[in-house]
């Protein structure tokens, strides 16, 4: 099923989506999300639904049932940064943004700029295989930009990475125009900065949470996590309660 | 100045490679024997497809394998698989038919005022193994690992193209044999059938294997596809192979050349040569000279000599911007005897038949040799029975010689007339 164009002011939305990758192993049964405009940081523990979220909406994957809206192009930098390690950073950034459909003088003469917005313009000759964890992502992140996609998917961009490189990578991240709509998924809460304008808390395929960053910090210090008979809210006060 | 893609670099290797190592191969042949026909350029030229399968199939494998940890990612691209790979495999394609060029280039040089028309169904060939050997290591690069693939794209390549040059039912076979041919006469050509079997087979291959990458890239969940893909090439494969073992391949004699162009002079002899066949005066006179001196032991030697293939009431030699006056006289020496036929007789028969032969070509090199020409660098090597024969027939009277002449003549091309020996 294709990914379909969002009429309303959400660039992303998600309705009655429903997806499994075997018959014992269900994602998701009748998912309902809108993601606005802006920043947004997808939370959840390992096993949540993040990345198969983020493939459905690059059309990677496709719903059993349920409708992906868009209203904006969308890019995908998945965990593991894809590397060409033939490529040259500078060659790799114009490359993916050729397989995005970008013409290829186009995309050999933006690469440089995008490197640039990614910090990374000393390092265009460079192998991949020479970069650290972070400047694969970056370099990863630039490769979006130069396929002038307006919605970010990123998924687990600071696994692996220590808090500084974690920092480095947002205060990177800070520098991009906000016409770019920037969507990370994580696990971990550590190193997260005021970068986001919004978050959204996915538990075994459910969405916990979904609000601005300025109320999931509210909950976080209050420690709201007190023990009631809801599952679902048990789950996102120790989810929450263990990571802030 | 802009650096350099590193494709570019990629392929520059195999590119020197293959020329290096064809031209260091042809500084081994004496080229001066390749006669003054674009056909041979052509053809020799192919010679380039067995370093190259080698180097571009190699180079094809690596690029390959450098995509292979993205393939998840390429499969969900916007781009299709096939621009993918055309963008992958374009720069070495490009440089394996620069190979070619170059090759055909260098062989043009030699060969002078070509009097024939570039034969392109020859080049054709190149185009259509160089798609199969690089869909083939594409393919490898992107289904085995790393170490495996270069491996199976080193080994499968090369012991295609070996099989293919080395086996009489392929074209290539006759097109990488011209080079070497006796006196580098081109007397045949490569029969089309040959050459359109060979062509089919390997973009058959280049086909079904490109497909397989495609499959490979595009990463489609059809479960059926794997079995249509393998009986496609099964299939395909069955099919082509039988039509070309099936089939008549291999060289046949030229017949298409314009015999309406010869420019003939004299009379007995009459040459009649192709104009751009016109050497010095030394060759005309070392063939009149020659003609007139086999005349003496032979007098129904054919009274008009060619620079084209011979025939009845014909000789035919072989001139080139290159031949020396002692070559073009053993042409003439060579072809008024022919070609022996193969008789069905017993082994002492047979020998005599060919004692018989050897003596007779040996008699004529002597005779046609003059002041101007000394053939004995081209007599065969006699045992001491056919040493004494041909001395004794040395000194014979003329008439004898004559007689005995037209009798070994005779036993050459017909095995109902005893050989001159017995």
């Amino acid at each position: 099923m294709p990914v379909l164009k969002l009429r309303v002011t959400n660039v992303l939305a998600f309705r009655n989506l429903a997806f499994s990758y075997s018959r014992n192993k269900t994602i998701f049964t009748d998912l309902n999300l809108d993601i606005q405009a802006g920043r947004t940081l997808l939370l959840g523990p390992n096993g949540s639904g993040k990345s198969t979220l983020f493939a459905l909406a690059s059309g990677a994957l496709q719903p059993r049932s349920g409708q992906v809206l868009a209203e904006q192009s969308i890019g995908l930098l998945p965990q593991k940064v894809p590397i060409f390690p033939n490529l040259t950073v500078e060659e790799q950034v114009a490359y993916v943004a050729w397989l995005a459909m970008k013409p290829i003088k186009a995309a050999d003469a933006d690469a440089q700029r995008s490197l640039a917005q990614m910090n990374l313009n000393h390092k265009l000759k460079e192998k991949p295989k020479n970069l650290s964890g972070g400047e694969l992502r970056r370099m990863g992140i630039a490769g979006l930009l130069n396929s002038d996609v307006e919605t970010l998917l990123l998924d687990e961009p600071t696994a692996g990475l220590d808090i500084a490189q974690c920092a480095n990578l947002y205060q990177t991240l800070k520098l991009l125009p906000r016409e770019h709509n920037v969507i990370v998924s994580t696990h971990q809460l550590d190193g997260i900065s005021d970068f986001f304008d919004y978050v959204v808390l996915l538990f075994n395929g459910e969405v916990l949470f979904d609000s601005t960053m300025e109320e999931f910090m509210r909950i976080g210090s209050k420690k709201e996590n007190q023990i009631t008979s809801d599952p679902l809210v048990n789950a996102y006060s120790n989810f929450v309660g263990s990571s802030l | 100045m802009r650096k350099l893609p590193s494709i570019i670099k990629y392929c520059l290797a195999p590119l020197v490679f293959t020329l290096g190592s064809t031209l260091w191969a042809l500084q081994r042949v004496n080229l001066d024997d390749v006669p003054h026909y674009w056909y041979s350029a052509f053809a020799s030229a192919v010679f380039v497809t067995l370093p190259g399968s080698i180097a571009f199939a190699l180079v094809a494998a690596i690029i390959a394998a450098n995509k292979r940890q993205a393939k998840p990612f390429l499969k969900v691209s916007r781009r299709a698989a096939w621009q993918i790979i055309i963008r992958d495999l374009a720069y070495p394609f490009f440089a394996f038919l620069v190979s070619y060029i170059v090759l055909l280039g260098y062989l043009a040089t030699k060969v002078g005022k070509a009097s024939d028309s570039p034969p392109l169904l020859i080049a054709l060939v190149v185009p259509v193994v160089a798609s199969a050997v690089l869909s083939f290591g594409y393919w490898c690069g992107l289904v085995f690992p790393k170490a495996i693939a270069i491996v199976l794209s080193l080994v499968t390549p090369i012991t295609w193209a070996g099989f293919t040059v080395a086996s009489q039912s392929f074209a290539l076979h006759y097109a990488t044999g011209l080079l070497f041919a006796d006196c580098c006469r081109i007397y045949t050509v490569i029969d089309n059938q040959a050459l359109l079997l060979s062509i089919s087979l390997n973009l058959s291959f280049a086909v079904v294997i490109f497909g397989l990458c495609l499959r490979s890239l595009s990463g489609s969940r059809n479960k059926h596809r794997n079995a249509y893909a393998l009986t496609s090439f099964g299939i395909i494969t069955m099919f082509v192979s039988f039509a070309t073992f099936g089939s008549h391949v291999g060289a046949t004699p030229i017949t298409d050349r314009n015999v309406e162009a010869l420019v003939c002079e004299g009379k007995a002899p009459e040459i009649c040569l192709f104009p751009q066949q016109s050497q010095s005066p030394s060759i005309e006179r070392a063939m009149n000279t020659s003609w007139n001196n086999l005349r003496e032991i032979y007098p129904d030697i054919p009274k008009r000599v060619v620079g084209s293939i011979g025939g009845a009431g014909l000789i035919g030699v072989v001139v080139t911007v290159h031949s020396t006056s002692d070559e073009v006289a053993y042409s003439l020496s060579a072809d008024a005897i022919g070609s022996p036929t193969y008789c069905e007789e017993t082994q002492s028969q047979a020998a005599l038949r060919d004692s018989s032969y050897r003596i007779l070509q040996n008699l004529f090199l002597t005779q046609a040799s003059s002041n101007d020409v000394n053939l004995d660098g081209f007599k065969l090597p006699l045992n001491k029975n056919e040493s004494f024969e041909l001395s004794k027939i040395a000194v014979a009277p003329t008439s004898v010689k004559q007689v005995w002449v037209k009798r070994a003549l005779s036993s050459v091309a017909d095995c109902s007339t005893k050989p001159a020996l017995e």
